[in-house]
């Protein structure tokens, strides 16, 4: 019978939220790869409709030093968000996250001070471009996903895309203060 | 130690090659598919034969006669496939073949949500053929359980000659984690070591140790058949005596090694006040809430069940008793919570957490809410005149 410590578990959650054919579940697959990679224990999980494209997708990535002991959080430390679909699907999970950055084209407006909206969608390939804006808070990945992104097909453009989302990120870590918390305990994740 | 990012159903499929499998026949269906993607793949490279065949039915007869021939086969599906085949599992539990059926849990009946995780086969993975018997069921709550309860099931499965169901579900089979595998796994051996195909293949004076398996096609007299047959195979379809000694047996055999099957975990305090009991993906968030109700000076313990059938009733019995609240949240409306009642004394509230579709999972901070709620409950009926 195991006695064990009432010791904190450590556990961050990354997530997507869009529309099937965005790509949402690949990103959050290599993002997990790239972050296992360098060590760290994760898990990918998703929700998807049976269509192909259309319906609501919303995936994440639960990041850890130690392993994982529950893949369902009930919110997120980073919510990018690039369709309302995905958002409808999972809004209390959402809305109740730390920092949302969603697309302004394609979510509606949520009023809300931790909700950040930017042109993603328009900015170049969605998925990659989120991929993008989620390494800014992790930068000890970036080597990692480029890496996983080569292997992709049409792996020039993804990549492309993946730096104009790392740029995006950046200049929204520089701009709002709230978001610097989030991706300090990201990034403690990888660094130390 | 290999340490591969996999999907539960991929650890599904490599813990079948680490186990020997060398045929596997099955239809594709979400969200089971990746196990069959996976060794459409990866068998033949390795020795095996891999058949889409053209649907369940078809599928669970050729794993059925694989195993008769003495190869490590399996299937994998999901509730509508796993529906078609229960005429061939009750088939193998008569036959006594020792196959591995995964059926990744979705939501329905019918072809409810073909996307979404649900628990809700639970009972038909034990009842679901007709007349008695019993196969073993396994829950495993991660891909890293995937991966161990499904070497597991290989090993019970040929230990005993019994079907045996791993019972994923979406949660497990489709997200993707870190799993530790060791280099070799032992293959699993017939009947637990014994090879002496001289005794009678359907019975033995030990009911606990089943008869070896010969192989067929390899020289040995070997009369199989669905209908009562007495241990030599021979057919019986009148008499009491013969019938009532086959099923019996073929019920003890599984019993008679529940410690060998029966598998479970205890995490939290002794003598737990509030307990959880919860199996496969649900467990998880089950932990966290055990570890949240202690934080805040509950006494709390949480019960995990990989193993689903069987049910050890001493076991459960044991925990359940010191608890003056017992929780149990499931992806269905209620099925595993009818084993804790039995056993639950009039001084425990059961109180079961349903959630089901959607792929909405039960999060950790409803099972806590849920515990203070009746505990506060329990308090002021105590302290009531």
């Amino acid at each position: 019978m195991s006695k064990n410590t009432h010791t904190q578990v450590q556990e961050h959650t990354v997530a997507i939220a869009g529309r099937g054919g965005q790509g949402v579940v690949l990103a959050t697959t290599l993002l997990a790869r790239a972050a296992f990679k360098k060590g760290l224990y994760v898990a990918q999980l998703q929700s998807y409709g049976a269509e192909v494209r259309g319906g609501a997708v919303v995936a994440y990535v639960v990041l850890s030093k130690q392993p994982i002991e529950n893949p369902y959080p009930e919110n997120y430390d980073l919510v990018i968000a690039l369709h309302e679909a995905g958002v409808a699907r999972r809004r209390n999970e959402i809305l109740s996250s730390k920092a949302i950055i969603a697309d302004e084209d394609l979510v509606k407006p949520i009023p809300k001070d931790n909700v950040i909206q930017v042109k993603i969608v328009k900015s170049g390939t969605p998925n990659m471009v989120a991929l993008g804006i989620i390494t800014a808070f992790i930068p000890a990945i970036t080597e990692e996903l480029r890496k996983e992104i080569s292997k992709l097909w049409n792996a020039e453009e993804n990549l492309r895309s993946f730096d104009t989302g790392v740029r995006i990120g950046f200049e929204l870590l520089g701009k709002h203060t709230k978001l610097k918390d989030v991706a300090e305990s990201l990034t403690k994740l990888v660094s130390s | 130690m290999r340490v591969e990012f996999l999907s539960g159903n991929e650890a599904v499929a490599k813990a079948a090659l680490d186990s020997g499998l060398k045929f596997y026949a099955g239809y594709p269906i979400t969200p089971s598919s990746e196990v069959m993607h996976y060794l459409a793949r990866e068998l033949p490279k390795n020795g095996g034969m891999f058949i889409q065949s053209e649907d369940e039915l078809a599928a669970i007869n050729m794993v059925v006669g694989a195993a008769l021939a003495g190869v490590k086969s399996m299937t994998a599906t999901s509730g509508p496939g796993f529906s078609l085949m229960q005429e061939g599992l009750g088939y193998a539990v008569m036959v006594e073949a020792p196959i591995v059926v995964v059926n990744v849990m979705r939501a329905g009946p019918g072809t409810g949500q073909a996307t979404k995780a649900a628990q809700g086969d639970v009972m038909q993975a034990r009842w679901g053929r007709h007349g008695d018997q019993v196969v073993v069921v396994l829950a495993p709550s991660s891909p890293q359980e995937a991966y161990d309860l499904t070497v597991k099931a290989f090993e019970i499965a040929w230990g005993l000659r019994v079907p045996v169901v791993v019972l994923s579900d979406e949660f497990v089979g489709h997200g993707r984690e870190v799993v530790e595998m060791p280099d070799k796994v032992k293959e699993p051996e017939p009947g637990w070591g014994s090879e002496d195909y001289s005794k009678p293949p359907f019975g033995s004076d030990d009911p606990r140790k089943p008869p070896p398996l010969p192989p067929l096609g390899e020289g040995y007299d070997l009369l199989i058949t669905g209908s009562t047959h007495d241990e030599w195979g021979y057919r019986d379809v009148h008499s009491f005596e013969t019938h009532f000694k086959l099923v019996k047996r073929l019920k003890e055999k599984v019993l008679g090694n529940i410690e060998k099957v029966f598998m479970y975990e205890y995490f939290g305090d002794d003598e737990a006040d509030i307990l959880i009991v919860a199996y496969g993906s649900m467990s998880r968030p089950a932990r966290t809430a055990v570890r949240r109700l202690r934080a805040t000076g509950f006494s709390a313990g949480l019960l995990k069940l990989k193993t689903l059938w069987p049910m050890n009733y001493d076991v459960l019995r044991s925990y359940v008793k010191d608890a003056r609240v017992v929780i149990v949240p499931e992806l269905n409306l209620g099925q595993v919570v009818y084993d804790v009642r039995i056993v639950a004394g009039n001084g425990t509230v059961v109180v079961p957490i349903n959630k089901v579709g959607g792929g909405v999972p039960i999060y950790a901070c409803e099972i806590v809410e849920k515990a203070q709620k009746v505990w506060g409950e329990v308090l002021e009926e105590a302290l009531q005149p």
